[in-house]
């Protein structure tokens, strides 16, 4: 497509990029994605080798974090903080759906009203039901495993493919949640149990981080781009944009980016839709500086990076004395529970949390705390297969201070300044994850754990908050269709539009939100000049 | 990753694997491609080798049921990741130098000549003193025993990479579903 001719510019290829440039594409738009990484090559994954794990262990081009790849379309984040957290991200057509586990739940209608509901944080200018139509048809896109009817959540419809199996860990968690009588459900999945739109079904291999040569697993170049791109849509790859560009009135005119080559070409377009992630889009934002937005685009008020959200979390092990295989089965979950999702205000806290059953990886990476030397072989049989997995994922409610900034030493393959990201873990999650710990210790031991280990928290690679969605502009950096408060034709498309972060995996939430955006944007068509 | 890896070459290997790993044929070789070294070619000397040995063997000892780190080739991976990451070398060569020289300072004798005790002591020094180069020992000496097919076997692990057909395993029970389901709804309507 001629750079003069696109409507719609996306930057990102990731989970929103993905789904928002079908939907346009699929109504007419013209689309052009920019994308700094490209196409994986499905026979390069390290899950089709025995030794995969030692991507976790070691590093290597898959490893989970940028920091570890030094892939060239990767770019460093700093940490800081009481709390740096572990940055986890893939760069390429399919963004961190390569990577992601497919674990594919929704927000609760209560998380989009939290100042309403509990005083705290702020609601979001839209409601869950805003989004459910979004949801269902996302889900039908991609096609999801699982099963209808849990109480904890409203009710969906029917599940595209049946749920993938518990195994033998799982059907052992089931045994610890019905002795208490606590809720649990089968774990919806962005991962397919049966064939479905010419996607193989999956295999039950796990490894699935480390890339799903099957397509079971829905990432986005296997779901969405191929849709969009029969239909006229164009990636860009080994694109990446240094800055969103203005015109002279304020409007969005389109982007600089580095080619292949590292020559820098512009794109223009009508619209432009920043969907680079909860880290990367605040720091393209941060890095589109003008005279008329000298502090970045969409950062009048100085919110842009501000509120970043990660989930809290805590790996949890039992340890069994019968075989429990927890590698077995998709890298997923099995089940989870939200007993303790809805707030409470009894248990010192505000929001909740999940516990998911979460499969382990192989024996290697189970060595980290076995000790060297004569007691080795007794400790790792004590652990290896025995082990049962149970995380915490801990709603993470928005803080001025945990924010994404701009390195100020550290820059990119090609010189534009890295991100720097600091957290620090609020009172109220401190208190969360201390219930958290106490229940899912009582969940393993009611399962016939003999023993439970329970980690220092960590957070996982949920991305959020950065350039929150508001009605207000003085406290937000878009408004309920994703558009910048500031820019009338620019849009954030991603995790960084939540305003709050919900106690559940996001991206089924940044999928359905992507889809709705989409419509948002074509409706205003006749706007577009 | 190779630029020039495009949309179209990324269909087809896509759907040659799906069908070729459907079918069960495409079943790609377990573990690493073991290219046995030889000491000559080596960036570690043979000494220098037998030092390593006797130390991954205290790490990784062997017991009645499991063998020694160097009884499954441990130190024939560490060559060859030597050879893959050349880079390393120094670090190895240095770690192998301080068990030397400890072992010379406060034993007065090279670490092969030690007894087992002896050398425990050696490495629960360094272990103490230079906890990051340890550290690189252990870690290597754990990644060369446990991707090794051998250790796999004694340990009943079956590795299921992507390429072949994974486990079997039992549908999903929704009866399990059966008291949950008539809990009354739990969210909060809003
Ligand atoms: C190991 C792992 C496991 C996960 N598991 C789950 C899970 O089970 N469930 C769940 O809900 N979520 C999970 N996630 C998170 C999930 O992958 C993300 O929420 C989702 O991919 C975010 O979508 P996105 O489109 O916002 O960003 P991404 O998917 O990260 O895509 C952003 C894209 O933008 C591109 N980009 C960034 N900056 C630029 C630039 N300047 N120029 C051009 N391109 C740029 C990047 O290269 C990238 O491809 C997991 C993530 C990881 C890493
Ligand atoms: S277990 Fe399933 S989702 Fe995971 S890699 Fe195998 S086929 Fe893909």
């Amino acid at each position: 497509m001629n750079n003069e001719e696109i409507d719609v510019l996306v930057i990102g290829a990731g989970a929103a990029g993905a789904a928002l440039s079908w939907s346009l594409t699929e109504k007419g738009a013209k689309v052009v994605c920019l994308e700094q990484g490209g196409w994986i090559d499905p026979s390069t994954f390290p899950s089709l080798e025995p030794d995969y794990e030692t991507q976790l262990t070691r590093g290597g081009n898959f490893s989970l974090s940028p920091n570890f790849r030094k892939r060239s379309e990767d770019y460093p984040v700093t940490t800081d903080g009481e709390n740096p957290p572990f940055v986890m991200m893939f760069n390429a057509v399919g963004g961190s759906t390569i990577h992601w586990q497919g674990i594919f739940p929704r927000f609760h209608p209560s998380d989009f009203k939290v100042k309403t509901l509990d005083g705290v944080a702020d609601d979001w200018p839209i409601s869950y039901w805003d989004l459910e139509p979004y949801y269902d048809l996302n889900d039908k896109m991609i096609g999801v495993s699982g099963v209808a009817g849990d109480p904890a959540n409203p009710p969906r419809s029917p599940r595209q493919t049946p749920p993938l199996p518990l195994g033998k860990m799982g059907n052992t968690l089931v045994k610890g949640f019905e002795k208490l009588g606590w809720h649990w459900w089968v774990t919806d999945h962005g991962i397919i149990s049966k064939a479905y739109k010419n996607r193989s079904p999956c295999m039950l291999h796990g490894k699935c981080m480390f890339g799903c040569p099957m397509g079971a697993k829905a990432t986005t170049d296997r779901t969405y781009w191929p849709l969009a791109i029969e239909k006229g849509a164009e990636i860009r790859t080994w694109s990446r944009v240094k800055e969103v560009t203005v015109d002279k009135n304020g409007k969005a005119k389109g982007a600089i980016y580095f080619d292949k080559d590292g020559n820098t070409q512009e794109a223009k377009a009508k619209v432009v839709v920043v969907c680079c992630n909860g880290i990367g889009t605040p720091r393209l934002l941060l890095n589109s500086k003008s005279s008329l937005f000298p502090d970045g685009l969409g950062n009048t008020n100085g919110l842009v990076g501000k509120n970043f959200m990660v989930h809290p979390g805590l790996s949890i092990k039992g340890i069994f004395d019968d075989v429990m295989d927890g590698h077995l089965g998709p890298m997923g979950s099995p089940l989870f529970s939200h007993e303790f999702y809805e707030t409470d205000k009894s248990r010192g806290f505000d929001r909740g949390y999940m516990l998911y059953g979460e499969r382990t990886f192989g024996p290697l990476s189970q060595t980290g705390s076995i000790p060297w030397g004569d007691k080795h072989h007794e400790a790792f049989s004590e652990i290896f297969p025995h082990q049962v997995g149970l995380t915490v994922l801990a709603d993470d409610l928005p803080e001025v201070t945990n924010t994404v900034e701009l390195d100020k030493e550290v820059v990119d393959s090609n010189g534009i300044a890295a991100a720097k990201v600091t957290y620090s873990l609020s009172e109220n999650s401190k208190s969360m994850l201390a219930h958290a710990s106490q229940k899912a210790t009582e969940v393993l031991e009611a399962a016939g754990a003999k023993k439970v280990i329970v980690p220092a928290p960590g957070n996982m690679a949920h991305l959020m908050g950065t350039a929150r969605m508001g009605i207000n502009e003085q406290n937000s950096v878009v408004d309920k269709n994703n558009k910048v408060h500031s820019v009338s034709n620019l849009f954030v498309v991603d995790g960084s539009s939540f305003t709050t972060g919900a106690g559940v995996n996001p991206t089924s939430t940044i999928m359905a939100l992507a889809l709705r955006a989409a419509d948002k944007i074509w409706g205003k068509r006749s706007e577009w000049k | 990753m190779n630029n020039k890896w495009s949309r179209r070459r990324f269909t087809k290997a896509v759907i040659s694997a799906q069908v070729l790993v459907a079918s069960g044929v495409l079943t790609l070789p377990l573990a690493c491609v073991e290219t046995k070294k030889t000491e000559g070619d080596s960036s570690i000397n043979y000494s220098q080798q037998e030092t390593l040995k006797n130390a991954m063997d205290e790490i990784i000892p062997a017991n009645e049921k499991m063998p020694s780190a160097s009884e499954i080739e441990g130190v024939n991976y560490i060559l060859k990741i030597l050879a893959e990451l050349p880079d390393l070398s120094p670090l190895f060569i240095s770690i192998i130098n301080k068990i030397e020289a400890q072992s010379l300072e406060l034993l007065n004798s090279s670490f092969s000549n030690l007894t087992k005790g002896k050398r425990i002591h050696i490495l629960t020094n360094i272990e103490q003193t230079e906890p990051e180069l340890f550290k690189v020992l252990k870690d290597f000496t754990y990644e060369s025993y446990y991707t090794s097919e051998k250790v796999y076997e004694l340990i009943k692990y079956e590795p299921h990479p992507t390429g072949t057909l994974g486990p079997k395993m039992k549908p999903f029970d929704e009866k399990l579903l059966d008291r949950v389901k008539n809990i009354p709804p739990m969210y909060t309507k809003i």
